[in-house]
């Protein structure tokens, strides 16, 4: 993937290019927001990630002006603002995603396959499919082979997040706050009771296990039994 | 509309004390006036008085033998209008006048005038009898409409001026008080608003260069003092957020880099993850430290909704039910629709959350924990987090709210000894009360957050 990164701080931006690098995506960087809005505008780039807090032109402003130019690249912010309001004027700005700092690089690994993917999947869909395993958006029924599984509503919604995510890792916090719409990190395996349930309707009694644990990622649902 | 204003003014001492003002003025003048009215009455009887005497004497002086004669000229000449007669004698006979004859009695009275009911309400005139020698009496009499007419205009203009005065006294009083009001509640408004997180408010000074001017402007003085005093601090936390989050978050990913990712499998070296382990702790601290200030600052008020707490803890009884049950433990949720407040929505769902995990992390498996949520008698509503653990010693409650508090019994336990202080602030932020007590045995945290 071709990303553009926007950060002024030189060891935060070597951290992000190596860890990314050796992802299989390619980096560009810049150091200050008006710089970066301007090769954004240039360069055919998949994805930009943006830190909140940059010289000369801050990182919502030249967001929000990008979004004014009509650009529609996904963009990922960062910033080391923690309160749910920073959150929510990133995503008003044009945020697709907000990470705050210091985070794993696992998480931005994550977050970044899941964002590079999006515009094919807003694509209306109305059948989803993992080997076996079908889920029908339209008639809200999941079947696996020919077994029909019931599903609570939240369970049908980490199913859905984990199937529009086919074979990419995704982390707790992003099923928290995809699913749950918990920003915060909660001091008790709320999501693995949760993953562990879902798991008991969909792969127990099969041979293949779809939804497979990531260690020190998360989770992924996948076909394979090793995808990479 | 007007209802408030004479509602809002009858409440304000301010135009209570007008008004009783306003009425001792008037009840002063009410006594002058009265004074006034006496002394008028009594000189204006006086005169009249006189003149009836200065009659008698000069028909006295005539003789008692030509007296019916002079009356008889007295009356059909110039002064008939002004004097009334009656001669009569011992046997009540009129000899002569226009009055009808009356009772032998020598002195004053008041009779009515010729022509009309002898004992009728219109005792108009004033009259003085004399006995004279011969037995026979003479009696001088002459109306007291003049009298009246003064007393009556003297009663109708005072009655005007009181009133007015009265109502002059009132309308100043309602003026002044409201003009007050209006002045106060401009600097209740604006401190209201700066008590509810919007610092950079001042109050409004008005054209007028009065107190209140001079009131306002120390107040502007002292808020731009408080806001100096609240941005130092921000830039200050804001600093260490920044100054220390910063060379920690350069740790973090070093460590993370010697450990060489994710995929560095079982390279990996114990003390490394150990440390790593370490740094995110302390961030998370950081983190935990940098909310509960930002919430105590109460500037999140401005962002206040309506939020319908029974539908967040039917949520969460979704989310935590399953994570009590492989805990070995219940969650119980008892709530009815409709209990809403105005309040920061994803604040309150992490005070829920903190209550929740809580009792789920220090009780034993077994445990019942029992969220419930009603509407107190006065209003409030009323959160009861209650569990059948092991509680807390009564010595032990007050501690457990401070910052960084841990009960040894919990120290076995990750985590920051930050989550009841947070759940503390949230609920000051929304005006509310959170008590600990015992709930014979285990824990009952109750938390009663008023409606507005």
């Amino acid at each position: 993937m071709n990303i553009l990164l926007i950060e002024d701080e030189p060891e935060t931006a070597a951290y992000i290019m190596a860890g990314l690098a050796e992802a299989g995506h390619h980096l560009d960087h810049a150091e200050d927001g008006g710089v970066g809005a301007a090769m954004a505008l240039d360069g055919g780039y998949d994805l930009l990630i943006v830190d909140r807090m940059l010289p000369s032109l801050d990182g919502l402003s030249a967001v929000r002006r990008l979004r004014g130019q009509g650009l529609r690249t996904p963009v990922l912010f960062l910033s080391t603002l923690d309160g749910v309001d920073d959150r929510v004027i990133g995503l008003d700005a044009g945020g697709d995603d907000y990470l705050t700092k210091p985070f794993a690089i696992v998480e931005l690994k994550a977050r970044v396959a899941a964002l590079g993917r999006r515009p094919a999947l807003s694509a209306v869909e109305t059948v989803l499919r993992v080997g076996d395993l079908e889920m029908n958006l339209l008639e809200r029924t999941v079947r696996r082979g020919e077994v029909t599984i019931d599903l609570l509503p939240r369970e049908w919604q980490l199913l859905e997040y984990l199937i529009r995510n086919t074979n990419r890792a995704v982390t707790r916090s992003m099923l928290l706050e995809a699913v749950w719409n918990f920003h915060f990190d909660p001091r008790t395996n709320v999501v693995e009771t949760h993953i562990s349930r879902l798991r008991q309707k969909i792969d127990k009694g099969f041979e293949t296990e779809l939804i497979q644990t990531v260690r020190n990622v998360g989770y992924r649902i996948s076909a394979a039994d090793h995808a990479a | 509309m007007l209802r408030k204003v004479a509602s809002r003014l009858l409440t304000t001492p301010r135009f209570r004390q007008f008004a009783l003002a306003g009425l001792l003025f008037s009840l002063m003048s009410l006594l002058v006036f009265g004074l006034i009215y006496l002394a008028t009455n009594r000189f204006l009887e006086r005169q009249l008085d006189r003149a009836l005497e200065a009659e008698m004497a000069s028909l006295l002086a005539e003789g008692s033998g030509r007296l019916a004669r002079t009356i008889d000229q007295r009356q059909a000449g110039l002064g008939t209008r002004e004097f009334y007669y009656l001669y009569q004698d011992r046997q009540g006979r009129r000899l002569a006048g226009s009055l009808p004859a009356v009772s032998d009695v020598a002195g004053w009275r008041m009779l009515s005038p010729p022509g009309r009911q002898p004992d009728g309400d219109d005792q108009s005139l004033r009259a003085l009898a004399r006995r004279l020698p011969d037995g026979r009496l003479l009696l001088v009499a002459r109306d007291t409409d003049d009298i009246d007419d003064i007393s009556d205009f003297m009663e109708q203009s005072f009655g005007i001026g009181f009133t007015l005065t009265l109502l002059v006294a009132l309308a100043c009083g309602a003026y002044l008080s409201l003009s007050f009001l209006r002045r106060l509640d401009g600097i209740t408004q604006a401190i209201s608003n700066i008590m509810a997180g919007d610092l950079t408010q001042r109050i409004p000074l008005g054209a007028a260069r009065d107190e209140f001017r001079e009131l306002s402007l120390h107040l502007n003085a002292m808020l731009d003092r408080i806001q100096d005093l609240m941005d130092g601090m921000e830039q200050v936390t804001t600093g260490i957020a920044h100054d220390l989050r910063t060379p920690l978050t350069r740790l973090r990913n070093r460590l993370e880099c010697a450990l060489g990712g994710p995929d560095g499998g079982g390279r990996t070296p114990a003390p490394l993850v150990a440390a790593l382990e370490e740094v995110d702790g302390l961030l998370e601290i950081f983190n935990a430290l940098l909310r509960i200030a930002q919430i105590e600052s109460g500037a999140r008020r401005s962002h206040f909704i309506l939020v319908d707490l029974p539908e967040q803890l039917l949520m969460l009884q979704e989310v935590y039910g399953p994570v009590a049950d492989d805990g070995g433990r219940r969650l119980r949720v008892e709530t009815v629709p409709g209990l809403t407040l105005p309040g920061d929505k994803a604040l309150l769902i992490q005070m829920l959350v903190n209550l929740i995990e809580n009792a789920l992390r220090h009780t034993p498996p077994g445990t019942e924990v029992r969220v419930s949520l009603t509407r107190a008698d006065d209003g409030a509503l009323r959160l009861g987090v209650r569990d059948n653990g092991p509680g807390i010693p009564p010595q032990e409650r007050g501690k457990v709210l401070r910052r960084f508090y841990r009960m040894d019994a919990s120290r076995r336990t990750p985590g920051t000894g930050l989550g009841l202080s947070l759940v503390q602030a949230v609920v000051g932020l929304h005006h509310g009360v959170l008590r600990l007590e015992d709930n014979g045995p285990g824990l009952a945290v109750w938390i009663d957050l008023p409606p507005s």
